[in-house]
């Protein structure tokens, strides 16, 4: 892809060599459980810096651009959008850490990611999706300590991040009577006394990826697990989240070029390989033109999305930019994988081998519908990019 | 009571007693439901008189177990296809039907003739009621045109075809090894093309009952889910959702219903269905979606029923004929 630094291009191979060897070839299982297989994850973290691409230098990682994160989860997210939901965790739960963490903390988060432990971002809860700043997991001040209590649902890897003793970050209301401004992120070790992950998502697709409900029943934590310590910390946890969602929703984008991408392979393969009427489809504009279609739209969403990483990495605001990208790029995968169906006819429904064209898109369609959900629903995005347009005029 | 209205009764309280309660555990475990289908064929539903009863059983099905639905859609459109080409033809029990082939349309699957009668060789795939039918109708080539024939289940080898949706309606590829088979229509091309219109328009009616459902679920759950302190019916980004599927219901009855008038009068009906599929498929699809959309998180969870309705709503019209259909026949149709 021009414009691709050489850093991009060299990982997005080595991902590209990670599935060959590991993903496709297992997709069959993938999808027939509720988490990625531990050997899969074990086999990523052996290629240097993958466990935690973004864990900063001083911590021991690689530090790598956001960018290159992109482009490495776009090659994931083709090979398997589950995979990518699951290891992309490890950036997810990382982006609050990296923004408002102390140093200490990075060192310990990072530490654990960095030795092939998962991390895991926890904001929503039953009461509190669209609307997070209605979290209502509480954190009472007991001294020193805070005591947290509270339910937390649709987790990302959460559960595995609290088997493999790693950290979470956790966001939850230390002043219920100041709303989204009273809620704060805390670094929470995954065997503290009392967190439990008490029940793992049976989910339509993305069945690489672990969702877990999370319990917090008098989870006692020092004030110095706050996110940014006690002092710039409490208060910041919306903030925070607003911002790690940033970064998670151009993530989710490039995964949906990957999905995208994958459906166009398939579709071009199968069309190369099935008659219509005695000829290859091929050659068949109604076909051809569908997929042409395709095409046009996913490498729009790549420039988007590459443009948001770009200017990410130069630090400049991409808020507006991260949403832009998600709406056109999931709602692009989800339609990819809907003109796949209709161009496939049975052979898109057909539950064969997700690895190979035969079984290939009926996974695909599946996956793909999680796209415009998580990480804010796309009328969510919708209402972000609003706001960006009408700003609410400043009171004089 | 009209007599309509009756039938739509019957077809409602039937699918609410028998249909709706098979309707989630099996479709998640691709479990034919055959004492759901023996229930429905000791009540008639498979056998109905016309076009126009099979679309209120297709719809009222459709609104509690869309499976269930396509099991009475392909029978009473293989039963009616046979009576319309040749009464005589008709046994007891349910009619299959296979056409897809792998790696093309149609068309490898051939028929000899031997004296007055004919055998079949080849495979077919996701062949309609395989595995569950008694006979199937079968497109096979039969001196390089094709014809269609009866074959019956016994001469089949049956092997399960699992796919995205409809999960409890059994489909199967179909090995026919000389297979004793009986000619149905020497015109196979045109018998195809009626008993897929007759199958789109009768899916038209599934899907709505699909998409009836769709809305009350949707409705209820946007009134009450509460998200920013008020139910999320409140907002219009979700009453826009809302009222798509609602659209999407008037529509697919609203497209469907010229094709069975066409029927019922003994006109060419085949483009009116093809109109009525390009519709159809792709407003139970944004009706589904928009059904996902609405429940969020909870929405893409295998615990509720949403996200079946987005996986059948993409395998009901997959069913059928190769996927520009609709576009090319009307086009040949304004070109002729
Ligand atoms: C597989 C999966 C993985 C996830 N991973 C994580 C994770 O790791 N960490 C985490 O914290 N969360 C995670 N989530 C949660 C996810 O971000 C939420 O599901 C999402 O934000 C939507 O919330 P909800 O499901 O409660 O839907 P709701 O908020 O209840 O939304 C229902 C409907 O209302 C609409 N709506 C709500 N508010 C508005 C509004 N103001 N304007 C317009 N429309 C509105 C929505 O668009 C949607 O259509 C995950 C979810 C899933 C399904």
């Amino acid at each position: 892809m021009f414009g691709f630094t050489e850093d991009m291009t060299e990982k997005q191979e080595l991902v590209r060599k990670f599935c060959e060897d590991w993903v496709y070839p297992n997709l069959a299982e993938i999808d027939a459980g509720k988490c990625c297989p531990d050997y899969i994850w074990e086999e990523w973290c052996k290629i240097p810096g993958f466990a935690s691409p973004c864990a900063p230098k001083f911590t021991g990682g690689e530090e790598m651009p956001f960018a290159t994160c992109c482009a490495m989860w776009e090659e994931l997210g083709k090979a398997d959008l589950g995979v990518a939901t699951g290891f992309g965790s490890n950036n997810l739960g990382s982006f609050p850490i990296l923004l408002t963490g102390t140093d200490d903390q990075k060192k310990e988060h990072f530490g654990n990611l960095l030795q092939g432990k998962f991390g895991a971002f926890g904001l929503t809860e039953k009461g509190a999706g669209s609307d997070a700043g209605a979290v209502a997991t509480e954190a009472k001040k007991e001294g020193e300590y805070y005591i947290l209590n509270g339910d937390k649902c649709y987790i990302t890897t959460s559960g595995k991040a609290i088997e493999t003793k790693s950290t979470l970050a956790i966001c939850a209301s230390t002043d219920k009577s100041l709303g989204s401004k009273g809620l704060t992120m805390f670094l929470i070790p995954g065997d503290t006394p009392g967190l439990t992950a008490v029940k793992e998502e049976d989910k339509m697709g993305i069945r690489g990826s672990q969702t877990c409900e999370l319990h917090l029943e008098n989870v006692k934590l020092h004030e110095s697990r706050i996110l940014g310590g006690p002092e710039k910390g409490i208060g910041f946890g919306f903030k925070t989240a607003m911002m790690t969602l940033d970064a998670g929703r151009c993530v989710v984008a490039a995964q949906a070029n990957g999905v995208a991408m994958r459906a166009i392979e398939m579709m071009v393969e199968y069309c190369n390989t099935h008659l219509d009427g005695g000829r290859p489809l091929s050659k068949n504009p109604a076909a051809t033109f569908k997929i042409a279609e395709l095409e046009a739209q996913t490498q729009a969403c790549r420039q988007l999305v590459y443009h948001t990483a770009f200017m990410r990495d130069a630090g400049l605001n991409h808020g507006h930019e991260s949403c832009c990208a998600k709406i056109v790029a999931t709602e692009n995968a989800i339609n990819a994988t809907r003109v796949a169906m209709d161009i496939m006819g049975v052979n898109g429904i057909k539950k064969g081998d997700p690895s190979t064209v035969d079984g290939a898109v009926e996974k695909l369609y599946r996956d793909a519908r999680i796209l415009s959900i998580y990480e804010g629903t796309n009328q969510v995005q919708r209402l972000v990019v609003t706001n960006g347009l009408f700003p609410k005029k400043k009171k004089k | 009571m009209s007599e309509k209205s009756l039938i739509q009764k019957a077809a409602a309280d039937f699918a609410a007693a028998e249909l709706a309660p098979v309707s989630f555990v099996p479709e998640k475990t691709a479990e034919y439901t055959e004492d759901a289908v023996k229930a429905m064929a000791a009540k008639g539903f498979l056998k109905v008189a016309d076009i126009e009863e099979a679309a209120i059983v297709a719809e009222e099905f459709g609104k509690a177990n869309a499976s269930m639905a396509e099991v009475a859609v392909i029978a009473n459109a293989t039963a009616e296809i046979i009576d319309a080409y040749d009464a005589s033809k008709a046994i007891d029990g349910m009619t299959g039907y296979a056409v897809y082939e792998e790696g093309t349309s149609c068309g490898g699957v051939t028929a000899a003739k031997a004296g007055d009668a004919y055998t079949i060789t080849g495979k077919k795939i996701a062949a309609a009621l395989g595995g569950a039918a008694d006979q199937y109708i079968v497109i096979a080539t039969l001196e390089e045109k094709p014809a269609a024939f009866i074959v019956k289940a016994a001469d089949a080898a049956a092997e399960k075809f699992d796919k995205l949706g409809l999960r409890s309606y059994p489909t199967a590829n179909l090995t026919f090894d000389a297979a004793p088979a009986v000619l149905l229509a020497e015109d196979g091309a045109k018998l195809r093309a009626e008993l897929n219109a007759r199958i789109d328009i009768l899916n038209c009616y599934v899907a709505a009952g699909m998409a009836n459902t769709a809305a009350d679920v949707s409705t209820e759950y946007a009134k009450t889910r509460v998200q920013f302190g008020a139910p999320i019916a409140k907002l219009p980004a979700v009453q826009f959702l809302l009222a798509e599927i609602s659209i999407a219901e008037y529509t697919l009855k609203a497209v469907a219903a010229p094709a069975v008038e066409a029927v019922m009068a003994g006109k060419s009906y085949v483009i009116e269905a093809a109109k009525a599929k390009y519709v159809a498929s792709k407003a139970i699809y944004d009706a589904t979606s928009n059904c996902v959309q609405i429940h969020g998180g909870t929405g893409y969870s295998r615990e509720y029923p949403i996200e079946r309705y987005y996986r059948e709503s993409k395998t009901l019209f997959n069913n059928t004929d190769y996927f520009d259909w609709p576009e090319a026949r009307i086009a040949a149709d304004m070109l002729k």
